[in-house]
């Protein structure tokens, strides 16, 4: 599969991520358990994303600067919600930590 | 209704710019194509999932890619879920913008208007989400420009999961206990599936923290009575 054909795909599937209750199902009883589910999804692939990306071949494996930069990045996402704080929160111990290392 | 979603809109957009720039440092270390990389940002429009894509593409896992950035997207359908009501009184054609520009900044803005007239909703979101819209392509366009000029001694690629960290741990601040059971869940299970070819440990461990949620659910005391099983 071609870089652009995975783009495509991926944008055909986020318009029907986005358009399914608004185009499609607006009238139809969703299961219960779905709509559970579907709570669950957004946690549980963020953290396996975080994982992965640490953890996987060709990853950046997890050293003492990835630690303390991860670490700062959860004991500040605790306290805000601002992306953009976190971001400067975590790459600073990340890069102090791999300074010191 | 116009100029104020326009005013709405930019506060929202403020941390969507350094996210928009690891997009863009993404999109260079993969190797993906910069003009390939670029369109994903008017194709797919939805950040996490753009990430997770370019950074799976350039690990050579494309499969892994494309299903990884659907699992990252799904939680539109629950926005899509909570604006359909309001879409019901616009026209068809609307309906189709409307869904195609309903990023999670987007629902913020129109959740608190689903009741407004229908004329002034969609005047309201059409001018927030193009604004969105404009913004978001064009500081992904800028990233693409400055980044080649970051020292790759910086590090940068490690924002990537600094930043999926960054929209996860704020939303499990005083969320139900299940949903912090399926997020630890889904990171340990990662780690142990990690040797798995072309990165779908990740897969294992979205789906096994999904499934480790639901029991978690199913074993809780306390069950609001929406949750009871329909």
């Amino acid at each position: 599969m071609s870089d652009l054909a995975a783009v495509l795909l991926v944008g055909l599937g986020t318009f029907a991520s986005r358009a399914v209750f608004i185009l499609g199902l607006a009238n139809r009883r969703i299961p219960a358990r779905v709509l559970q589910a579907l709570e669950y999804v957004g946690p549980a692939t963020l953290a396996a994303l975080v994982a992965s990306l640490l953890t996987s071949e060709g990853g950046s494996g997890i050293g003492w600067p990835e630690a303390a930069g991860l670490a700062a990045a959860v004991a500040c996402g605790l306290r805000t919600r601002n992306l953009t704080v976190i971001l400067v929160v975590g790459m600073a111990a990340y890069w102090v930590v791999g300074a010191a290392a | 209704m116009r100029r104020r979603g326009i005013l709405d809109a930019v506060p929202l957009f403020i941390p969507a710019i350094p996210f928009a720039f690891v997009l863009a440092v993404a999109i260079l270390d993969s190797g993906v194509n910069e003009m390939t990389g670029l369109s994903s940002s008017l194709i797919v429009y939805a950040g996490a999932a753009q990430l997770t894509l370019v950074t799976l593409l350039g690990a050579g896992a494309a499969w892994a890619a494309v299903t990884a950035a659907f699992v990252v997207n799904t939680r539109h359908a629950l926005y899509s879920l909570a604006l359909a009501p309001a879409f019901q009184r616009q026209p068809a054609w609307f309906r189709w913008v409307g869904s195609a520009l309903l990023i999670d900044q987007m629902f913020v803005l129109a959740e608190p208007h689903r009741d407004d007239d229908p004329d002034d909703f969609r005047r309201y979101y059409l001018s927030a989400a193009l604004f969105m819209l404009v913004a978001w392509n064009l500081c992904t366009a800028v990233g693409l420009l400055v980044g080649p000029s970051v020292p790759t001694d910086w590090g940068l690629g490690f924002a990537v999961p600094v930043m999926f960290t960054g929209m996860l741990v704020p939303g499990l601040v005083g969320a139900a206990p299940p949903k912090v059971v399926a997020a630890v869940v889904a990171g340990a299970a990662t780690v142990l599936a990690a040797d798995l070819p072309n990165r779908s440990g990740l897969l294992v461990g979205a789906a096994a923290g999904v499934l480790a949620g639901l029991a978690a659910a199913r074993l809780a005391p306390a069950r609001s009575p929406q949750e009871v099983d329909a």
